[in-house]
């Protein structure tokens, strides 16, 4: 008998998180809710592997990511289309930071690359710590200080006056080809 | 299915047609050792949370509490 009990606890717990993470992440509900079901399926699945005293919260994470990134990443492309929208909303410039609303910067936020993505959300969202964070993604810690670095500045860069413009109508034309196979 | 299978055809004539095509230069790449301002980066952190914890505070949607239980039961059921 395992202890059943404790495990789904568990994993309750951690659900908000999983899907704050997923949805920053892939940038659509649906798509991320997808995830974390598969996620939680693997987990419950796979509980055994989990070594107890280490960081259940990570492992979660770890398998949430791969899960993303082997077959998830290739089907979200395909169901773009609020990217393209929200690119669009984010084609009006602020006029400096402080006047930037949430949705502007979740509109930046999907612009980043799925790498940086990932890895700014797991330091500066999770609070993961660098060595963490390098262990879920499988790559080395200053790989993952230098993707962190490059999201942030991406995301000042996206920010400031102008410079979305530059491919956010490419995003929304190729989100058009993509939603015509739907 | 497609409804326009040429998007792809007609977008490379064109480049084709047009290979001195400039203007579209900018690299958005950035340099990972750029140093951002403080106030940039604490303002990015800010709204990083602000977007994230809005998400982390929503109810747990059933579908998963749902998952769970039937797991759990099939587990119980073997």
């Amino acid at each position: 008998m395992t202890d059943v009990p404790n495990v789904r606890d568990a994993l309750v717990s951690a659900i908000p998180n999983l899907r704050a993470f997923a949805i920053s992440l892939s940038g659509d509900y649906h798509f991320a809710d997808d995830l974390v079901q598969e996620t939680l399926l693997k987990a419950w699945t796979h509980r055994d592997k989990f070594e107890p005293g280490t960081n259940l919260r990570a492992w979660l994470f770890t398998i949430l990511r791969n899960t993303y990134f082997s077959d998830f990443r290739k089907r979200r492309r395909e169901v773009q289309d609020v990217d393209g929208e929200k690119a669009a909303q984010l084609a009006t410039p602020p006029e400096q930071y402080g006047h930037l609303d949430l949705s502007d910067f979740r509109a930046a936020l999907k612009l980043l690359s799925s790498d940086q993505c990932e890895a700014l959300l797991l330091i500066g969202a999770e609070g993961f710590s660098y060595e963490e964070a390098a262990e879920i993604c499988g790559c080395a810690v200053g790989t993952v200080k230098s993707r962190v670095n490059r999201a942030r500045a991406r995301l000042a860069e996206l920010m400031a006056v102008g410079s979305v413009n530059d491919f956010g109508p490419e995003i929304i034309s190729q989100t058009v080809v993509a939603r015509s196979t739907g | 299915m497609h409804a326009n299978g040429k998007n792809d055809e007609v977008g490379d004539a064109q480049r084709l047609a047009n290979p001195t095509e400039t203007g579209k230069s900018a690299d958005c790449s950035s340099d990972p050792d750029i140093k951002l301002d403080e106030s940039a980066q604490l303002l990015i952190g800010q709204h990083l949370k602000a977007v994230y914890s809005e998400i982390v505070r929503q109810p747990i949607p059933d579908q998963f509490l749902q998952l769970l239980d039937e797991l759990e039961r099939k587990e119980r059921d073997r």
